[in-house]
Formats: structure tokens, sequence, C-alpha cells
């Protein structure tokens, strides 16, 4: 099986999985990539290295918050979690995707 | 710039070790996982370290892309530019002094300049067309600054005789006088200047024609300035137990104030200073040399107000009389 590392997917997609990932509850980095590869089955595997810098991004933005927490390995770890905003802006990149999609769809199926 | 991401930028640039020492937990903190992890699937600790490197890519590289997301390189490279420039004066007071002072003197200058340019080119708007304004104005010397001012016979000859204007006033400024004992500027001026420039008096009336005449009674207009300063004063002697004779007895002893015959109130001529307009009853001492100095003029004007002044200040003092104090000193 082919693994698709993100962010080469399509640009944008990162932000949009790390957002949707954060949304049932807070999350610090290794789990939220650990969580992406498990429900793409394997799929979809983010970059580890453009995750940070995308996390950082995201918090500079208001739409995430980081908190330090003991993690259940007993170290500090630094949790994120989405905003009222970060909510916000996860609807609209997630119909903005849904649009894309079809639209790819339609034209794969009928072009 | 959100709230948010200003928050952690003052937070980078005032805590900067705290900051970078959580990117390296945070990062460390990702490999351990990922070491942990390999390690459960039965790899041994050293490997899984390298494995959990080699799958995050250059730690470095991260960690400054994660460094540019604060956005703080302005303010490191500002504060690096400035820590540079304090030590550079350290060693080179004189030059530091000299450059210092230099600028804070164009500044000075330039301010200067700029206040009297937006008094005197744009603070005439209250003036009916400006762009229609011309002075005219006859040099002692072609090229000279100097001028001479016009006679009144000049002046006539000036409005009736050219069509290229539609209507000429005299006007003769700076001419020093006193308000109750107050040093003040006035201005000689004919009586259409007002009916030119197409400004109104707020209360009274502006000068008019029958103002020239010849041995008229002396009037003047004070600026919005100049009212202010007068009616107060009035107002606080009558608080203090001044009656209306008193006060009429006071400004007649006085005796300096012309009649007072109209208020200016945001007029154009108003922002330049505490300026009395003057109408000038003796015809010939009129010119339209506009900056003109001619102290003999300046002499035989004042004498001319003096005099005039004291038939003239019994009006005033009456109506001064008549102020209200506590309205007056309540306005204030």
């Amino acid at each position: 099986m082919t693994r698709q590392t993100i962010p080469d997917l399509l640009p944008g997609t990162l932000d949009l999985l790390i957002l949707r990932t954060l949304q049932p509850g807070p999350m610090h980095g290794w789990a939220i990539s650990e969580r992406v590869q498990q429900i793409s089955q394997d799929v979809l595997q983010i970059n580890q290295g453009s995750l940070y810098p995308a996390l950082h991004r995201l918090e500079h933005q208001g739409w995430i918050e980081a908190e330090w927490r003991v993690s259940e390995l007993g170290r500090r770890a630094k949790y994120y979690r989405l905003t009222a905003s970060g909510r916000r802006q996860l609807a609209v990149e997630a119909s903005e995707w849904e649009r894309m999609s079809a639209a790819i769809d339609r034209v794969m199926k009928l072009a | 710039m959100k709230l948010s991401g200003l928050k952690l930028r003052i937070r980078a640039i005032f805590k900067p070790d705290t900051v970078e020492r959580e990117l390296d937990d945070e990062l460390g903190f990702h490999i351990e996982c990922e070491t942990r992890k390999l390690m459960a699937a039965g790899v041994n600790a050293a490997e899984a370290l390298q494995h959990a490197r080699a799958r995050f890519g250059s730690i470095p590289l991260a960690a400054d892309q994660c460094r540019d997301e604060r956005g703080v390189d302005f303010f490191e490279t500002l504060a690096r530019d400035v820590r540079f420039a304090l030590r550079t004066f350290r060693r080179t007071p004189l030059v530091a002094l000299t450059v210092v002072s230099t600028i804070a003197l164009g500044l000075g200058v330039v301010t200067v300049a700029f206040t009297f340019f937006n008094m005197f080119f744009f603070r005439v708007d209250a003036v009916r067309n400006p762009d229609e304004l011309f002075a005219v104005e006859r040099p002692t010397r072609p090229g000279f600054r100097g001028h001479v001012p016009f006679t009144w016979t000049e002046y006539e000859a000036i409005r009736q005789g050219t069509n290229v204007f539609t209507d000429v006033a005299a006007a003769r400024p700076s001419i020093p006088t006193r308000i109750n004992g107050r040093a003040a500027r006035g201005m000689f001026v004919s009586g259409n200047f007002f009916d030119m420039l197409g400004v109104t008096a707020t209360r009274g009336r502006t000068l008019t024609q029958a103002d020239n005449e010849d041995g008229g009674r002396a009037v003047v207009v004070l600026t919005q300035l100049g009212w202010e300063k007068f009616k107060k004063e009035i107002g606080v002697r009558m608080a203090l137990g001044a009656t209306p004779r008193d006060i009429v007895r006071l400004v007649v002893s006085q005796s300096m104030r012309p009649i007072a015959i109209g208020v200016l109130v945001g007029g154009g001529l108003a922002a330049v200073t505490a300026i009395v307009l003057l109408s000038m009853p003796a015809a010939g001492m009129i010119g339209t040399a506009i900056h003109a100095f001619d102290p003999l003029a300046y002499a035989v004007g004042l004498g001319i107000i003096v005099a005039t002044c004291l038939l003239a200040a019994f009006v005033p003092a009456r109506r001064a009389a008549h102020i209200n104090p506590i309205a007056t000193l309540r306005a204030d």
C-alpha cells in the first residue's frame, strides 16, 4: 500500500486534518499524527517535520490553544485544543473541502 | 494580527528562554512517543530512537519553522539593531550628539515651518473663494522685499480704475494696540474688506462702506480669540461685585478700547492671533501693501486710534455693564 505524506497531498489539507482531528478533544502533536494515520487506515501519514510548524501557525491564528499537561507517559506534553474561532474555521474549511472533492468527483465520473 | 497571536508574540519576545525550552520539550516529547511505540513493537531502544528521528526529519529545521511562525524576527532584528546603534553611540559620543541634535533641530524647524504654513495657508478656508484672492503690493525696488504703501487715492484709483478684480479692499496688517491694557495686534482695513472676503460676524456686524467716512467713529471687529479675552474679564469683575456703573467707569477710564461692533467666531482670521480689525476713518492712512513696515504710518495710526477710542469707549463700556456675570462665567 502506498502511503501519502501530507502536506504533499494538497495544499491546505494539513490544517483541515489537524482541526478536524482536534474536534473531539485536546491532543498533543504526536497523538494527532497517530490518529490521522489510524483513521485513514495508514493511507495518510502526516509529515512529522511539518506538523509542528502547522500547529504553531494555527495557534498564532487563534484557531487552537495550547496547554501543558502531564501526559500518559508521566512527562509534560503540549496539548492542543480547538477554540471557538477554530471551530468556525473548521466548518468553513470542511465545506470548502466537500465542495472541492465533490467537484473533482464529478469531473472524474463525467468528463 | 489577532489577539491570540499578539499574546504569543509578546511572550516570545519577553520570555524567549521559556518559549525555546517549550519548543525543545514539545519536539522531544514527540520523539519519545515515537520511540516508545517502536519499542512496544519489539525494536530495541537504540534502533527505535534512530528510526523515530529518521521519520521526524530534521529537528532543527522543524524548530526553525516553528520559530518562523512566531513572526518575531522583525522585533529580534530591531532589538539587535538598536543595541548595535547604542554601542556605536557610546564609542563615538561626539558624532552621536551631532547626529541626534541635527535630527532634533531639523524636526523642530519642520514643525515650526508647518505650523506657520498651516496657519496661513490651510486655515483661510472660512474665506469665500480663497483661490481668487490676490495681494497687490508695490516693492520699494524691483526684487526687494520692502513695500511702499499705497495712498488712499491710489487705492481708490485701483479699485475703480481696474476691471480685473471684482472688488479691491485695503488692509494694513500687524498694527500693535492694546485692549484693556493688554497688548494685541490689529489691522486697518477698508469698509468693504469683510464683504469682499465673504466673512460675516457671529454677533453684531462687520464693517461697511459707511465706516470709511471721514470723521466717522472708529469701530472694531473682534476675532473670536479677542472676544473670548474681553468678555471673560468683564464677567470676572462683575462677579467680584462691580456694579454696572463701575464697569462703565472702568472701561471708559481705560478707554483704549474702540467700540466693538461685531465678533467673528470661527472665521479664518480668528485662527491667526487675537487680531483686532480696525476700520480707518482717516482715509489717507490706508495702503494695500501687505507686510509693509512703515513706522511713521504705525505711529500716526496709533495716534488716531487713541483719539477716537476715547470718544468711542463709552458704548462698549455700557454694553459691558449689562453682561450677566453668572452667564458669562458659566459659558466659559
